[in-house]
Order: C-alpha cells, then structure tokens, then sequence
C-alpha cells in the first residue's frame, strides 16, 4: 500500500451514502408524483371474487389426473352434453380434462391475427384487463399479468374481428365456441382452441389514457438542466 | 487485514458507476425515438425526463470525481456491482411512469431482469402495453447482455485465451484499460452484424408467419434481443408460442446458440478457425450436456404421454431445451403446462440446463461449461492418479483457443463456483418453500433468476410476495456478476466499518 | 491418453485375495446370529444362516488354495479390492435373508444387503413383525460389520495414503489416528466394545422401564444400539422407534447416534482426554452450527404449519428427527408418509438438509461429511477477502482439526470436488424417481437418504418398487459409502483391462 494513503473518516461516507442514497429515493419519488393522473378507484373495484384455491400452492382437484411418468393418461369418460363454459386458467389447470372437448370461452382478441393456409391465429385475452376492458395504463388497478389461450379463427371469422388489441386499443370480446386442445395433431401446437363460431360480446375501441400535465415540464426542465451540465462540463475540459 | 479505502478509490468507484449511468442516460434516446414514431407522447416525455438526469449525474460527476488514483481490478470488480445496482434504478423509472407496474420495486425488479439478461417480468397486463417502453425492456437486455460481456473479458480475464475460467489467483491483471476498448470494439461490431443479419431473418419469418410488415420489423428487432442476448422478454404475454410459427422458433434457436456462445469462440470463428468448434472443451461440454437432456426430457415426455406425436414432441422439447440451456427464457409453452401436463422430469430437466448454462463470456447465466468441463477433466486426472503408481506424473489438457494444461487451481476454482452457483439456486429455493410454494416451482424458479434462464413456472407474477421479489432481485444481481464483483463490493463495505488505516 | 496402467496379473490376484478375506469374516460373523436361531429353536432361520456361511466360506477356501499369497499392495489395489469388497460382500450376506422367505426376489434381498453393509437402513423386507429373532440380529449385524469395516477402510486407505487417494478425506495423513492398519482396527474394536457394552446396558435399561420383559429388552437393545452407533438405522420392528413411545429409549439412541456420527479419531482424542478438541475441532463446529441451523428451520417449518402446538412434542419429534437425519442413522419416531404428507415442506427440507451434509469423516456416518463443508466454507471464506485485496496479497487461514492445520487449497479443491460428486449423486437419483412417476419432494427426499445412507424413508422404498428405481438406490448406497474414489478406481482399473493398453 502507497504511504500517501489517508483513509475518508467513516462518518463522511456514511454521510455520502446517504445522501447517495437520498437521490435515489428523490428520483423514485419524482417518478412517482409523475405517473399518470388516475381517478383513485379504478374501473375494476369492487374486487373481483378471489379463488378458492390458490393454484400455485396447492394441487388443483380436475376430474382427470395429469399425466404423470410411467402411467396411461386418462381420458374424460363423462363429456357434459353443453359446451362448458371456462375460463384459459381452468383449461391449464386442468388440459388432460379438456383436451378434445368442446368448450365456450370469451376472451378479447390482442396481438395481431396471424393469416395462413389452415386459418388465422390469435390470442384471446380472458384476464380483467381484456374481460372487464380496462387494459392499462387507463387505471391503477393492478391485477397481474395476462392470461389468455391461442385460438385459431376460421377466415371468415377472423374477417369479422374489427379491433385487435394491443398498446392503446382494447380489442373486440369475443364468445367463441370451439374444440380445446392440449397438443394441436395437425399443427403441433400446444393448448389452443380450435374455434368454431364466435359471437362478438363487445366492440373494440381506442383507449383514452389519462396524461400527467407535470410530466412535460418537469422533463423539459430536466433536460435543460442536462444540457447546460453538458456544456459546462466540455468547457471545464477544454480549458483543462 | 483490511485497509480502509482512501478518496481516490470512492472517486474512482462512483466515477465508474456514473460513467455507465451516464451510459443508460444516452441509450434512453432510442426508445424515446421508437415512443415518437408510434406516437406514445406522455412515455416519450418519461424517456426524455429519465435520460436527463442520468445524463446531468454523469457529467457531474465527470467534472467532480476526477482523481489520479490508477484503476485497479478491486475498483473495477466494485464498480461493476455498484453500476449493476443503480442501473435498474434509471431503468425504471420509465417502466413505473408507464402505468404497468404496481410498486417501483416491480418496476426495478423488471430493470434488473432487462439489464441482466434474465427474462422473468412483472409487468401487469403487456399484452397492452405501450410499444416505447415494450422496447425498452427489450433493449435493456442488449446494452446488458454486450455489456457483460465486455466487462468480463476484460475486467474478470485477462484476456481471450484464459477467458472466465478464473477470476482469482492469477487471472487478474490489474491494468485493464487498454483491453477494454479494442475488445468492446470487436463485441459491438459483432453484435451490430448479427443484429442486422438475425433481425433480417426473424422479420422475414415473422412475416411469413402472418404479421404485417411494419409490426413485423418491430417484433423481429425485439425478438433478436431476447434471443442473441439470450435475455428472454418477450413483447407478447405468451411469448413465442404468439407467432405459431415453427420458422420462428428455428430461427430463434440459431440465435439463442449463437448467443450463448462465447465472444472468445465467436471471435476465433470470424478468423476462419472452425476446428475450435469442434475441439473446444466447452462446445464440447454444452453438446454434449444438451443432448442427455434432450434425451431426458423426451424419455420424460413419453413416459407422461404429453405428445403422442414425434412432430410435436421434438419441437417443443428441442425449442424450450435450448432456451433453457442457453438461459434465454423464450417459452412456446404456457409455464403452467409445466406443472399440469409436463410431469415431473420434463421440468427438472429444464431446471438442470438453465441452472448448467451457457459459455463463459457470453451473455448466458449459470454454471458455465467451460468449469463442468474442468471439473470432469480434473476427476478424471484424479482417478488416473490413484491407479497409477505414485510417482507417475498425470498431465490433463483441455482445449479453449489452444490446447492447454489443466491446472489444479483451475480445477480448484471451478469446482468453487460451480459451489457457490447451486448455493445460491437451492437459497432462493428454499426461500419459495417459506413462503409456501411448493418444490418444483420455487426450486424452478429460483434457478431461472439465478441462472438468468428466465423460463417461468408461473411464480414470477406482479403479486408475488415482495420479500421473494428482492430474494430473486439479489439472485439476478449476484448470478449476472458471478459472485466476484459482489464480493468486491462487499469487501469495500466491510473494510470501511471494520477496516484499520 | 490411458487412464491408467494395465493391471499385471500380479495385481488382479491381490485384489482377489483381499476380497475373498472380506468375505471370509463376512462369512464367519454369520454363524452368530446361527447359533443364537439355534439357541432359541428358530432352526430354518439357523439353517439359512449357516448355508450362507458355508458358501461364503467355501468361496474364500478355494481363493485361498488358488490364489498366490499377497504381494505388495500399491494404493490402486487397496483402493479396487474395497470397490469389490462392497459389491461382492452383499451378494453373500443377502443369501440367509432371501432363504428366510422375506423377500420377494433375490434383488430384493440384495438390496437390504446392500442397506446393511453401508449402513444406510432403507429395508424392503416385507412383514418385518413376524421375522425370526435370529434374522433380524444378522441384519443388525450387517450394520455392525458394515460400519466398523468402512471406518477401517477410510482410516487406512482414504486418510493415510499418499497422492491422491489422501485428499479425498479432505485433508492427509495426519487422520491416521496410528500408525498402522492393524493398530487402527484394534483401537476401533475396542472402542467399539465399550461402547456396546454401555449402550446395550443404557438402553436394556430404558426399554425396560417403558416396560419390555427383561430378554426382549436386551435383544431390541443389542439391535438398536448396532443400527444406532453405526449409524445404520434398521430396527427390530417396522413401526422403527415409534414402537417403543418411549423418550427414554429415544435420548439414550439420540447419544448413540451423536457418539456414531463423531470420528474416530475423534474418540481417540477424547480418551486420551483431550476434551478440548470437542471445542476446537472444525468439524464440531461445523456440526454445531448446521444442527441447530436445521431444528430452527424444522422447528420453523412445524410450527408454522401447526404440525405441533405444544413445545414438548415439538422438540422431542424435531429433535430425534433431525439428529436421526444428520447422523445418518434414519430411525423414525413417526410414520414416514408424514414427511410428505402432514410435515408441510420446510421441515421435511430440513431433514433432506440435514441427509445431505452428513456427520464427521472417519466415521460411519454417510453424506458430504462435514470436513469437507467446513473447508469450502474456508475456502469461500478466502476468496471473498482474496477479491477486495489487492493482487499481491496472500490471505492466509488456518483449521483445527486434531492439531492446527494450515489451510491448503489442495485439500479444499478434494473436498469440493467429492462434495459436488455426492450433490451429483443425490440429484440423479431424484431424476430416477421422477422417471417413474413420484413426485420431486419424496424423490429427493429418497434419493438422498439411499445416498448418504441415512435410510429415513417417505414410502418410495417398498418391495413393490420398480427394480429400476431398487437398482439405483443400491449404486447410490454404494457410491455414497465407498465417497466414489474406490468406486471410480474400480472403473478405471475396468476400463484399462477392457482397453487393453498398457
């Protein structure tokens, strides 16, 4: 170790560090105070009823077991006469129960509709945001992540979809009625519905997000304050 | 004995550390153009506002903290923490201002999973989330997937040819300046040509697969990201199973392999040596490692009757075994058929190859192959050695860009990290069984934040427990870093509160 | 590159001799258990014992009248005659349990064998209540054979020898507690001895007092305190200790399986009376903190889930449990469906913990041994300080284990790589489990107790196992005993003879 070395006292870099510290909690409250003006209930309040179990922690009761290692899968030996209607968290928490039956889901078209030879793919979203149609960022009402199944649209039905949602549009809702599968034979993919009819629930449109006036402002002064910082700091280097 | 840091070594710290804030500041710029092209006005402003102030707190401290202290490699390793631990700071600030976060601690959780190459999100409805700051995640993953790479083949390696292996002892050279630039300089020209190549491809076949020109450009170009950078975003909730398309997943595949492989590798490979692929201990270890889980997986699917298929059963095991090995995280399963339709032993697998990893010194996580390789060539000379006669001498080679002799330090050192790696797996594990969930999926993962793997089980979702959140926050952290910057960073704590002069 | 040299002729018959004498005491110690069936009547039990005897017997008669004297032994050949030893030994000791009519299959029988031998106490014996006395003293005695002949073979072969072989215990030479094998196995015996005799006396009287006539209690003691010191964890009765609902009979197993899981080196220590070593040894350290580290996380887990509301039951069950767990020992005190089934998921976690690290090398205990945790905890230790200094800089650190030991990287690289070998091992048989369709928490928590041959069991063990799954738990017991390096010798001198090259 060089000789010259003299060691900062402990209580200037505690100091430093919390002030370091303080800034960045400054930045997160800046951000904070700038998020987007939301009325303080959201569109979705009152709370939507929970669910009994929690799938994640305990094991889901389906009327068919898993596949598991080493044992026949079981098939639904008792199809209800009606198309069950389900939502895409039943349908993967029970796939060997559903796998081949007819069922009725709704859920709202986001994404894009993907056009090819044997039909046209989408997504149907089924969580709060598509369901509901409250996507955001129209609200504060968090509800976690997406949940949604693959279906695949005759043409002609996918000819009728007007919206699809996706940033800034809620797509249209749609009812559809089609043949869940777990493995799709003909095109290898997994868990999708093969739809037959669909019926439109309810029209897509435009979101109208609310803004944050103070946004503007306080990011134009913030980079005014950048670029005067920019421009002193090359002169102080030139002139060094 | 510890020394207490002087002023100089803070200075040179948090230089560094404004330096790659500084960095972040500048790269806002592109999605601030992407936010003006698609008309998302109120996020533009956040992007603008965000990348002022990373640019004013680099440019002050550029004027305040200049010292003539010398970088050595303890500053560097300190600064590499440092910077990774502020950076999701900056980054998500824009995430949170967007309106799909419900705390900024999501939101960080989302900047650290982006910068370190992760995969595992947070965020709340994406399906409908502004294109602007959907790229922005995406990005986060490119300027923290080159930026590791240029960080550790120079800052932890001296060098190409010892690349990664060891990080203490003798690998470490102090003076890592000169390094930094020419191989930063090779890592972006690489990374710009694949970019154009890999994107090219993906938008063609995205197109094919249905999507409108204009859109298609804008999912290929997050796409590559994901993939090159082996980081696992995607812009669709349901990840690539969205495109339905077999082409894309092909396509991906390439580009998650040349992801997760080494710059060292992809450098000798630009100079015309193909042999190394062959003869390199590490492609070696990584082939071989994937195909027994490949095999694996397909003897699990088969026993639980998942596929009846082969078509199928090949796709799906092949797509998500590579994106598992090379710790991409691009899914074309729901994470819950993992636990509903998967068994048992097609999941462990996957577990198993995001928690083995990629190449040293590519933008992939966990364990490395270049260590498995050590450990089983060090075994190996072990065994030879009781067999043989005592004073035989056992000499172990292994191949990176030349044939080279295994050491026992080496050995030694890659046993370590492997250690260290499935300690902080099984922590984290051990965490989620706390809280409830049950083994599979927090040991899942766990190893997915850990190993930046990124594929979720279905765990990682906005309500989960917060003090879980930081647990796999810390994990990304401490995986991406390999330990050793952690270390340093800690090591300058402990020396200013016990350190002596 | 060969692996290794091709084995001369020389070679091979030395490794023969070695066996067969292995399996010439294994042999003989079977006649025990004979005459005592033929003491208490039980003479179809007697009988099988006494053809398993014979065969072994014979066996080792014709190696011996084959077969050249023995030669110089090189570390090679000590290492590759152990690998067989434990491969061969059970072939014979399983004969008597598959002429009692127990076990389904002769793999079956192997497998409670192999249990024995290695200590570990996973048994598929079926209808254990209505087995002979007689039978189930050799498989006690198993345990006691097993237990006594691993600690020789590492006190003497792993620790003592030269190169490569003496790292694998984690650190040289000085493990040699004295100088020679004969020496060694002597002191080992004796202690042994004493020891039998106090445990036995302690327990007969605890057994006793929860109110078990006089002979019963001497012979459930000589059983328990074999399954118990040799950490092996078979017990007379299928319900395991929860048979007796005794605390007594449980703190006393609770000091036998402390007393199995410390090192003998450790027991010569202490008497000589250097009771200080206790205090000072890495390896009760580490010991020290992993135990209560584990029942606060047990104790945790059980609370949490109300499991036990009061403090009593709470702290005999986690107690006994973890101890029975760490020592490697594997008696229940509850059913073992309830690990999986009524212990929520930490406490069962923290047995699985507990399996894993094991207790001290040189003893019967299996698992990574602490040693070994300690080192690499050394060792990390080391290279965090290491990174925030500058180059130049040497950490230096030191361990006490018997006297003050520099720390040397040689031995932390052994102890990570055996570490990680047995972290291997545990995990490809939870793969094993998965294949056949159980679930990953009694997967794990199987394969592990077959690995490090602790025999705690949540019910995947059962003589309708699938002979895959049978197959596996026996490499693993096998590979967990031998800590691979026989094992992996074994391999090698294979692969050299089938290579061919010299």
């Amino acid at each position: 170790m060089s000789p010259e070395r003299t060691p900062v006292p402990r209580l200037t870099v505690t100091g430093y560090a919390l002030v370091g510290l303080l800034l960045l909690i400054g930045l997160i409250a800046l951000s904070d105070a700038l998020r987007l003006e939301h009325p303080a209930t959201g569109p979705l309040t009152p709370e939507v009823a929970e669910e009994d179990i929690d799938p994640l922690r305990e094991e889901v009761p389906c009327p068919v077991a898993a596949g598991r290692e080493g044992t026949d899968r079981e098939q639904a030996t008792t199809l209800p006469a009606l198309p069950q209607e389900v939502t895409s968290n039943q349908l993967y928490d029970c796939p060997q129960f559903y796998d081949g039956q007819t069922i009725l889901y709704t859920g709202e078209v986001v994404g894009a509709l993907l056009a090819r030879d044997h039909g046209v793919w989408s997504q149907l979203n089924d969580d709060v945001y598509g369901d509901v149609g409250a996507p955001l960022p129209t609200h504060r009402d968090f509800r976690g992540g997406n949940a949604g199944v693959g279906v695949l649209l005759p043409a002609d039905i996918a000819a009728t979809v007007g919206v699809v949602g996706g940033p800034g549009f809620h797509g249209d809702v749609l009812r559809v009625t089609g043949r869940f599968q777990r493995v799709d034979e003909a095109t290898g993919e997994v868990a999708i519905i093969r739809v037959a009819s669909a019926e439109l629930v309810q029209e897509g449109r435009a979101l109208e997000v609310p803004d944050s006036p103070a946004r503007p402002v306080v990011a134009s002064i913030a980079a005014l304050i950048a670029l005067a910082v920019t421009v002193v700091e090359r002169r102080s280097r030139t002139r060094r | 004995m510890l020394f207490r840091p002087d002023a100089g070594d803070f200075r040179l710290i948090l230089l560094y550390t404004a330096r790659v804030v500084f960095g972040i500041g500048l790269a806002m710029v592109v999605p601030l153009l992407v936010c003006l092209a698609y008309g998302e006005v109120m996020d533009a402003w956040s992007f603008l506002l965000t990348g002022s102030i990373a640019v004013t707190v680099g440019r002050l401290a550029e004027m305040r903290l200049q010292t003539r202290r010398q970088l050595d490699a303890s500053h560097a390793l300190a600064a590499v923490a440092l910077a990774w631990l502020t950076a999701p700071v900056f980054a998500g600030v824009p995430l949170f201002m967007s309106g799909h976060y419900a705390s900024f601690l999501d939101a960080y959780f989302e900047g650290m999973s982006g910068f370190a190459t992760i995969g595992l999100t947070l965020a709340n409805d994406l399906d409908h989330m502004a294109r602007g700051v959907n790229f922005w995640r995406h990005f986060m993953q490119f300027i923290g997937g080159q930026g590791i790479v240029v960080i550790v083949l120079t800052a932890f390696s001296s060098g190409a040819a010892r690349l990664g292996v060891l990080y203490t002892g003798e690998g470490r050279e102090d003076v890592i300046l000169p390094n930094i630039v020419r191989t930063a300089r090779f890592i972006w020209r690489v990374a710009l040509i694949y970019s154009l190549i890999g994107t090219g491809l993906l938008w063609v076949s995205v197109v094919a697969a249905g999507l409108p020109v204009l859109d298609g450009l804008y999912h290929a170009g997050n796409l590559f990201m994901a993939a090159f950078d082996t980081g696992g975003f995607a812009t669709q909730s349901t990840s690539v199973a969205f495109y339905r398309s077999q082409a894309v997943e092909v396509v991906l595949m390439v580009i998650m392999t040349a992801g997760a492989f080494s710059f060292a590798l992809h450098y000798q490979l630009w100079q015309g040596r193909r042999d190394v692929l062959v003869r390199n201990t590490e492609t070696r270890t990584i082939a071989v490692s994937t195909l027994v889980m490949l095999g694996i997986m397909a003897i699990g699917l088969v026993r639980t009757g998942t596929f009846d298929a082969f078509g199928p059963l090949y796709r799906h095991a092949l797509f998500n075994t590579i994106s598992a090995h090379t710790t991409t995280g691009l899914g074309t399963v729901p994470g819950r058929m993992f636990v509903t339709d998967w068994g048992a032993l097609a999941p462990g697998v996957l577990v198993a190859a995001m928690a083995i990893g990629g190449m040293a010194g590519s933008t992939a996580g966990g364990i490395k192959g270049i260590r498995l390789g050590l450990i089983l060539k060090g075994l190996r000379s072990d065994i030879r050695k009781v067999l043989l006669p005592e004073n035989a001498v056992v000499i172990e080679t292994y191949h990176t860009s030349s044939r080279q002799i295994l050491r026992a330090s080496q050995v030694r050192d890659a046993a370590l990290f492997l250690l260290l790696w499935l300690v902080l797996y099984l922590s984290g594990a051990l965490l989620g069984l706390f809280y409830g969930y049950p083994l599979e999926l927090s040991l899942f993962e766990s190893t997915a934040a850990a190993s930046s793997g990124g594929l979720s089980i279905g765990m990682v979702r906005p309500d989960l427990e917060t003090p879980l959140k930081v647990a796999y926050i810390l994990q990304m952290v401490v995986g991406r870093l390999e330990f050793i910057s952690i270390f340093a960073l800690v090591g300058y704590v402990m020396s200013v509160v016990r350190g002596k002069v | 590159m060969t692996l290794a040299f091709r084995p001369g002729v020389r070679d091979l018959s030395n490794v023969a001799v070695l066996v067969s004498r292995a399996i010439a005491v294994v042999s003989a110690a079977m006649l025990v258990p004979a005459a005592f069936g033929l003491a208490l009547g039980e003479t179809a039990s007697a009988a099988a014992l006494v053809v398993g005897a014979c065969i072994g017997l014979s066996l080792a008669a014709v190696a011996a009248m084959t077969l050249p004297d023995l030669g110089e032994i090189g570390w090679g050949d000590g290492m590759v005659a152990s690998g067989l030893t434990w491969l061969f030994a059970p072939l014979v000791c399983a004969v008597p349990l598959f002429l009692s009519g127990h076990f389904d299959s002769f793999l079956d029988a192997y497998f409670d064998a192999m249990s024995g031998l290695t200590c570990a106490g996973l048994s598929v014996l079926q209808d254990l209540d209505h087995l002979p006395d007689s039978m189930n003293l050799w498989r006690h005695v198993m345990h006691f054979l097993g237990g006594q002949g691993i600690v020789l073979v590492v006190l003497t072969f792993f620790a003592g020898g030269g190169g490569a072989v003496g790292m694998y215990a984690g650190e040289g030479r000085e493990d040699k507690i004295l100088p020679n094998v004969r020496r060694t196995a002597r002191f080992i015996w004796r202690a042994s001895l004493v020891y039998f005799v106090i445990g036995s006396t302690a327990l007969t009287i605890a057994l006793a007092a929860a109110g078990m006539d006089l002979a019963s209690s001497v012979f459930h003691a000589v059983n328990l305190f074999m399954a118990a010191f040799d950490t092996g964890g078979f017990s007379p009765r299928s319900s395991s200790i929860g048979y007796y609902h005794s605390a007594p009979v449980e703190a006393v197993l609770i000091v036998l399986m402390v007393a199995g899981a410390l090192s003998f080196a450790l027991h010569y220590r202490l008497w000589q009376g250097g009771a200080r070593e206790l205090l000072r040894n890495i390896e009760t350290r580490v010991l020290a903190v992993t135990s209560t580290a584990f029942l606060v996380m047990m104790a945790i887990g059980l609370v949490g889930d109300g499991v036990y509301t009061d403090l009593t039951s709470l702290l005999r069950r986690s107690l006994f449990q973890l101890v029975s767990a760490h020592s490697g020992a594997g008696f229940a005190s509850v059913p073992g469906v309830l690990f999986s089934s009524g212990w929520g998921l930490l406490a069962p976690g923290a047995l699985i913990l507990a399996m894993t690290v094991g207790g001290m090398s040189g003893s019967t205990t299996g698992g990574i041994k602490a040693i070994r945790i300690g080192l690499v905890a050394k060792m990390l230790g080391v290279i965090s300080r290491q990174s925030s200094l500058p180059r130049d800089a040497h950490v230096v650190t030191s361990y006490h284990h018997m006297q003050r030991q520099d720390f040397s990287s040689d031995a932390a690289r052994a102890a990570t790589t055996v570490l990680l070998l047995f972290l291997f091992l545990y995990f490809s048989g939870t793969a094993m489990g998965l294949l056949y369709g159980f679930p990953l928490e009694e997967s794990l928590f199987e394969s592990t107790s077959a690995a490090a041959g602790v025999g705690l069991s949540v019910g995947i063990t059962a003589p309708s196992m699938p002979d895959g799954l049978m197959l596996t738990y026996i490499a693993q017991m096998y590979l967990g005993r031998l800590e691979f390096i026989s094992a992996l010798a074994l391999a090698g001198y294979v692969g050299a003879m089938v290579r061919g090259r010299v």
